[in-house]
């Protein structure tokens, strides 16, 4: 939607909806219509409270689940509900790092083979390039070649990441979705992976879906941000734009809750009401009508639609 | 070398059982070579001998030599018992893993027959099946392979279960992996280490069961050289010619025990290394 017009998405999801059977015949609703793009070489952050959807939105993005509604299209051509060999071809472009760089590799597998597990499953390469192509990919994501030897579980999780990134590219996909990449890692390494996938984006111009909690975090690093509220995209801005001029009554409120060392410690810190309603219990129109201070009657009704109030910066709020 | 002297320094137990297992299964593999004489041949003049210096564990009701109907029954037993888990072993894990790893349907079928075999008291159906099929070794291994197979399918569909929703699962298929390689590569070679576990802690089992089945003559037939046999042949001589029982039930309790012992190494072998 950025320049929209003069660029196709590489990837885009189309009113995707997806719900999950709970307990108790419950329904527990992840996405509800949600629509976003992603460019090539450009970065798309999506924030959000625990249980908003963030990571079932990725996982429909990369055909891990299938939407109930709605379509996932890769440049142009519809990938959601391809199976077999189809959607294995589709999936080659569009890749993942995942949030727990413990839980993500298997634990008896070598890094070696963890990162070049890609190119062999695709036959690019041949059994015998392995430990030639490992050191390739291990010094991408800057790190030393003896690494190629060791088990994820003797590296620490920043290293782990590195060489969950690496897996990811070595394909040479279009697309990077980052599930709360940094989220289990300490500042300063969550500061150094940030710069190693921005200096692979540029690089290599590809495009990366950022999910994360740390609004701050996703300023820095994002062209284009969404908010998203219980699988609702409730605003959807430049990356800059998240601090100054957002205007949805949730992503102010989140905005409050993030702490500075500038800030004014004098003045109270403004504190989210309640707590979220649960993606089991969605209220009617607008999900977010039960914590807003500036709910009217209308939101009771239906769910605010996701208008453009600004040049580029949408949001679905009746109060804006 | 340094590595394997190392690693017996730290696991003595483990060693010695092993040493001990292995001496097992060289005396099943050239009986010929431990035994005195031919286990088969009966000297009917020599019945019922106490251990002697000629006979060391003496003579049966036919004039066998004890001894050597003892040292070929460790074939016997080993063949079995080992057939029998690989068997279970291997048809349990396969069905355990598929039923875990595919569809509800899948799950249902495999899990349902499993629930079904279970319920079946081993010794039962075993009598049933010899029954129908006569009595033999062969469908005795079939009668408890029958049952035991569920043990395993329910272990590997658990292990499975487990492994199965992790990320890096998830990630072997978002980098291309097949779900042959998938089952292979990760459920399987995953979910290994109690299967073996599991296995080596089975085989003593499985010789009792085995030879259980033989006392009550829906095993190994006579004139074979089984320890249950040879031990429902003893019965009615326990007070005029104890060493008849004696002998075969040794046997049968040390090598249960040595296997038992063996698994109970592994275990504590394999298990921590899991984290």
């Amino acid at each position: 939607m950025c320049e929209a017009g003069k660029k196709t998405p590489v990837l885009e999801a189309k009113q995707v909806t997806k719900r999950f059977p709970a307990a108790h015949g419950q329904t527990l609703t992840a996405c509800e219509n949600v629509t976003l793009s992603l460019y090539a070489g450009q970065t798309l952050g999506i924030v959000g409270e625990s249980g908003g959807g963030k990571s079932t939105f990725l996982r429909l993005l990369v055909g891990l689940e299938q939407p109930d509604s709605g379509e996932v299209l890769y440049q142009g051509t519809k990938i959601s509900g391809l199976k077999g060999k189809a959607l294995r071809d589709a999936r080659r472009h569009i890749q993942m790092v995942f949030q727990d760089p413990s839980e993500a590799f298997h634990p008896r597998m070598k890094v070696r083979d963890i990162i070049c597990e890609p190119l062999l499953n695709y036959h690019i390469i041949r059994r015998q390039e392995v430990p030639e192509k490992a050191v390739e990919l291990l010094r991408m994501v800057e790190l030393p070649e003896e690494f190629a030897g060791r088990y994820p579980k003797d590296l620490s999780g920043g290293q782990r990441q590195r060489v969950g990134i690496a897996r990811a590219l070595a394909l040479e996909p279009d697309v990077l979705l980052c599930d709360e990449a940094t989220s289990a890692l300490d500042v300063a390494v969550q500061k150094s992976i940030i710069e190693l996938l921005v200096r692979l984006q540029r690089e290599k111009n590809i495009a990366i879906a950022f999910v994360c909690h740390d609004l701050a975090l996703v300023r820095q690093l994002s062209h284009r941000t969404a908010v998203m509220y219980l699988g609702h995209v409730v605003e959807l801005m430049d990356g800059r734009d998240v601090a100054a001029r957002s205007l949805h009554p949730y992503t102010r409120a989140m905005l409050g809750s993030v702490f500075d060392l500038n800030m004014d410690f004098t003045k109270e810190i403004p504190v989210l009401k309640g707590e979220t309603p649960g993606p089991l219990h969605v209220p009617e129109g607008c999900p977010f009508r039960d914590r807003c201070g500036f709910v009217r009657k209308e939101c009771a009704g239906h769910m605010p639609p996701l208008e453009e109030k600004e040049k580029n910066h949408f949001c679905a709020c009746f109060a804006v | 070398m340094k590595r394997v002297s190392r690693f017996i320094r730290n696991h003595k137990a483990f060693t010695v059982f092993f040493c001990l297992a292995l001496l097992l299964v060289a005396v099943a593999c050239f009986p010929s070579l431990f035994a005195s004489q031919d286990p088969l041949k009966a000297v009917m003049t020599d019945a019922a001998q106490a251990p002697s210096q000629q006979h060391w564990f003496g003579t049966d009701k036919l004039g066998r030599d004890l001894y050597s109907r003892v040292i070929y029954g460790t074939r016997i037993s080993l063949l079995t018992s080992f057939a029998l888990v690989g068997i279970v072993s291997v048809l349990g894990t396969a069905l355990g893993i598929l039923a875990g790893y595919s569809g509800r349907a899948a799950a249902a079928v495999i899990m349902r027959l499993s629930d079904m075999m279970m319920a079946f008291p081993g010794l039962v159906l075993a009598i049933a099946i010899a029954g129908i099929m006569g009595a033999g070794t062969a469908n005795a291994v079939f009668a408890v392979a029958a049952v035991t197979w569920p043990k395993y399918a329910r272990l590997s569909r658990s292990l499975v279960l487990k492994i199965k929703d992790r990320d890096f699962v998830a990630a072997a298929r978002l980098d291309g992996s097949g779900t042959l390689y998938i089952l292979r590569k990760y459920m399987l070679q995953l979910s290994l280490p109690s299967i073996l576990v599991t296995a080596a802690a089975d085989i003593g089992k499985m010789m009792l069961e085995m030879a259980a089945l033989s006392f009550l003559g829906f095993g190994a037939q006579p004139p074979a050289p089984e320890w249950g046999l040879m031990m429902n042949e003893a019965r009615t001589y326990l007070q005029t010619a104890p060493w008849m029982m004696i002998f075969p039930g040794a046997a049968m309790f040390l090598t249960v025990a040595v296997f038992n012992m063996l698994g109970d190494c592994l275990r504590d072998l394999i298990t921590p290394e899991e984290e």
